[in-house]
């Protein structure tokens, strides 16, 4: 099941002509600092569901966010 | 070497002698797939006489040189089964012809000559190689626009950037069960409405999941 969605994922980035030609674009300081927050797990239910809101009006963010997760992941 | 690698070799060996002209290898491919080709376009819905008349024009349309057009086999990369892509293509080309039908307006005995015209001109500027990646992507933007916000961010999270459930667990600060039990959930609705947003836009297509999904995969990988 995690193979097939995955599959459908990647067919989406490849074929959504909205994502097509849209430039990636970084979230701004403050928000760096919420998702590092939300990498090390330490934001309230409040603020967790305002970032999913922001995470899904700005699906490249989330790329930047699992980066952050990658580098505690590394660290620890 | 896997069995799935050494029939892509084989595959690919035949494919080059395809798109050379050669007619041994064109008859084998034809004598290979035809049947199960067949089997796949009706199982999609698709009447027989549909099928049988789909697949001899692809078959025509693997030779080079029809028309001065190089073999369609040319936009094959070789990265999935020479199968799975003549069933996208087929696929593709039925979907096509099926949605051109339903647009075509018969003008009947009033209608004119220039009407006529029209009503195909409009049907022929329908007809896209793009058909199929339209309706899937459609389809699988409709069935994610229904899913909550934290049902799009966490299965982009696990399946498009590969963190682990355990990192959403510390993430979220919720139950590895939670966090597992609403994956799987939004897994199933977003299949439940990509099959009924694919019934929804073209009822007489029959698709299950397996089907979506690999049409998705050839689309993604097959073509040059």
């Amino acid at each position: 099941m995690a193979e097939r969605l995955q599959i459908l994922l990647k067919f989406l980035e490849r074929f959504d002509d909205e994502v097509q030609g849209r430039e990636l674009s970084e979230p701004g300081e403050d928000t760096k600092i919420k998702l590092q927050r939300f990498a090390r797990g330490t934001l309230t239910d409040e603020e967790q569901t305002e970032i999913f809101i922001l995470l899904d009006r700005h699906p490249d963010w989330t790329a930047w966010l699992a980066k952050e997760v990658k580098q505690l992941r590394a660290g620890q | 070497m896997s069995s799935q690698t050494s029939q892509l070799d084989g595959e690919s060996l035949q494919v080059t002698r395809c798109r050379q002209g050669d007619g041994d290898a064109l008859a084998e491919l034809r004598e290979r797939c035809q049947n199960s080709l067949l089997g796949i376009l009706l199982s999609r819905g698709a009447d027989r006489t549909e099928a049988e008349d789909l697949l001899a024009d692809l078959w025509a349309d693997c030779v080079p040189g029809q028309d001065d057009r190089p073999s369609i086999l040319e936009k094959f990369s070789g990265k999935c089964t020479l199968q799975g892509w003549l069933a996208t293509v087929a696929t593709n080309r039925w979907v096509d012809r099926k949605r051109k039908q339903s647009r075509y307006v018969d003008p009947g005995r009033d209608g004119n000559k220039e009407n006529d015209y029209l009503n195909r001109l409009e049907a022929a500027s329908y007809a896209s190689e793009d058909t199929l990646i339209a309706l899937l992507r459609e389809c699988l933007k409709a069935a994610f626009a229904l899913c909550a916000p934290e049902a799009r961010v966490l299965l982009r999270l696990v399946y498009l950037h590969e963190l682990s459930q355990r990192e959403i667990v510390q993430m979220l600060g919720w139950s590895e069960s939670k966090v597992s039990r609403f994956l799987s959930k939004a897994m199933e609705e977003i299949e439940r409405h990509t099959l009924a947003e694919v019934k929804k836009r073209d009822a007489w297509l029959e698709l299950n999941w397996q089907d979506f999904v690999e049409l998705c995969e050839t689309h993604q990988i097959g073509f040059m």
